[in-house]
């Protein structure tokens, strides 16, 4: 797991402890400064899954882009917190649990 | 393909592209924040959505009715706080309200207070004063207009009237909001505009578009209105014979404690009129066409002339004081009048708000 999606998971950790610690709209100041990091550092992760182009993370990093915005305007939206906060922790362990699954045997007459 | 196919120096270029997709987040966290500030806090409001009025254009004892235009007429809710509580309008006119008292309305568009004014319904009687302003001569949309229409917005008259030429050249449909609406639009949030009509207004279709602009109860300028004890007779252009015949049936109303006459061409002495006025007992004429303040006393009957609401004098060989005048000035301004049992004072001030004549006579 690169650096990026470390972080992401970290401030997903961060913002979703603490939309279940701290009541709104005080919490909006921590999800709010979290969603901008988050939406800064998943740009770069997005970067990072496109050389060499990986499908899931990049497919990941790029949820993880618009679920910092709704991290960030959420909670003035609406939007329970914990929603998006959770979410970005949960985008981050996706492409690892998927990459866990059994690889599929390449179809004949290609190379792995 | 895995990270460890990668050459060091496409690591190196991976790497660069990283710090860039960043910055680039950050630029657009930036951009974003500074639109989210200018939209917030350094956009004005939306724009007036009235493009003309709300201006109240009647005004009783127990009624006040108010028009106005809106863009894409949207719909307007007028509502005004009063002692009693709130009295919301039904189709721009208040009724049930209670004579001598003042109102603070608010027209709201979208839910939203658009305009607000105040006015004060007729009172029954004069134990507590009246108070009107007088202007004519003004409609050109000029710097001088505005001023007067400044300095009678901050007396806050129950009324207004006009003596006549309310738009120039013409009193066409098309200017009415340059010449009247607009710099007389603080003024009119709370005191009806009853004007007689001049030359300038009739050159246009009759008057017909001042008269349907302003709501007149009648045409040319001629007609009467009654604001509790006070009565206004406007004749319109001139105190000629079919006036005459008018303003005898007008005069024989019972109910009214003072009365005015207002015409646009002042009554020269040896007018019949003037006979009819001294014996129903009018406080004044007020009149206008010469543009200056004047006043003077015409056949036993005071008449103040107040052709100084903005047009301008022109060539002084033209707007030559009247001879006897007791009075003459050139300077733009407007009548003040204030009636009370004990007096009617008259107060000229002029556009820069200094007070040019001071006149009273005995109440009724």
């Amino acid at each position: 797991m690169r650096w990026p999606r470390v972080v992401l998971g970290a401030l997903g950790a961060i913002a979703t402890a603490a939309a279940l610690t701290i009541q709104a709209p005080q919490v909006y100041t921590f999800t709010g400064l979290g969603g901008l990091i988050a939406f800064i550092v998943a740009a770069g992760c997005l970067a990072a899954d496109l050389v060499p182009y990986r499908p899931a993370h990049a497919a990941a990093a790029t949820a993880s882009l618009v679920d910092a915005v709704v991290l960030v305007v959420g909670g003035q939206a609406g939007v329970p917190v914990i929603v998006p906060a959770a979410l970005l922790l949960l985008l981050q362990l996706a492409p690892a649990a998927s990459g866990r699954s059994p690889r599929r045997r390449p179809a004949p007459g290609f190379d792995a | 393909m895995t990270d460890q196919a990668l050459t060091p120096r496409e690591r190196r270029m991976r790497r660069g592209l990283v710090a860039l997709a960043m910055l680039c987040a950050v630029l657009a966290l930036v951009v974003a924040a500074v639109l989210v500030y200018w939209r917030l806090y350094l956009l004005g409001p939306s724009g007036d959505p009235f493009t003309r009025g709300p201006f109240v254009y009647r005004l009783s004892t127990t009624e006040a009715a108010f028009s106005w235009r809106v863009d894409g007429d949207r719909p307007v809710q007028l509502e005004a706080a009063g002692p009693d509580g709130t009295v919301t309008a039904t189709g721009g006119r208040f009724t049930g309200l209670t004579p001598g008292t003042r109102y603070v309305w608010t027209a709201s568009v979208g839910g939203v207070g658009r305009e607000s004014g105040s006015f004060r319904t007729a009172p029954l009687d004069l134990s507590e004063p009246v108070r009107f302003g007088v202007i004519g001569d003004y409609g050109s949309g000029n710097d001088h207009e505005w001023a007067v229409g400044r300095t009678l917005a901050a007396e806050h008259p129950d009324f207004l009237t006009t003596v006549g030429d309310n738009s120039y050249l013409v009193g066409a449909p098309q200017v009415l909001d340059r010449n009247i609406f607009e710099p007389l639009h603080d003024v009119m949030l709370g005191a009806p505009l009853w004007a007689t009509e001049g030359e300038h207004d009739l050159i246009y279709s009759g008057g017909a578009a001042v008269t349907a602009a302003l709501h007149l109860p009648g045409p040319r300028g001629r007609y009467t209105v009654r604001y509790g004890p006070v009565q206004l007779v406007l004749l319109g252009l001139e105190a000629g014979a079919a006036e005459i015949d008018f303003a005898r049936r007008a005069l024989a109303e019972p109910g009214p404690l003072v009365r005015f006459v207002v015409v646009h061409r002042p009554v020269q002495p040896g007018n019949p009129i003037l006979q009819l006025l001294r014996r129903t007992g009018v406080a004044a004429i007020l009149a206008g066409h010469l543009h200056r303040y004047e006043r003077r006393t015409v056949g036993g009957v005071p008449e103040l002339t107040v052709g100084t609401g903005g047009e301008g004098p022109g060539s002084a060989e033209f707007t030559k004081a009247t001879p006897g005048a007791a009075v003459s000035l050139l300077d733009y301004g407007s009548l003040l009048v204030e009636v009370s049992s004990a007096e009617i004072r008259y107060t000229y001030v002029d556009e820069r708000g200094r007070v040019r004549d001071h006149w009273s006579e005995p109440g009724p």
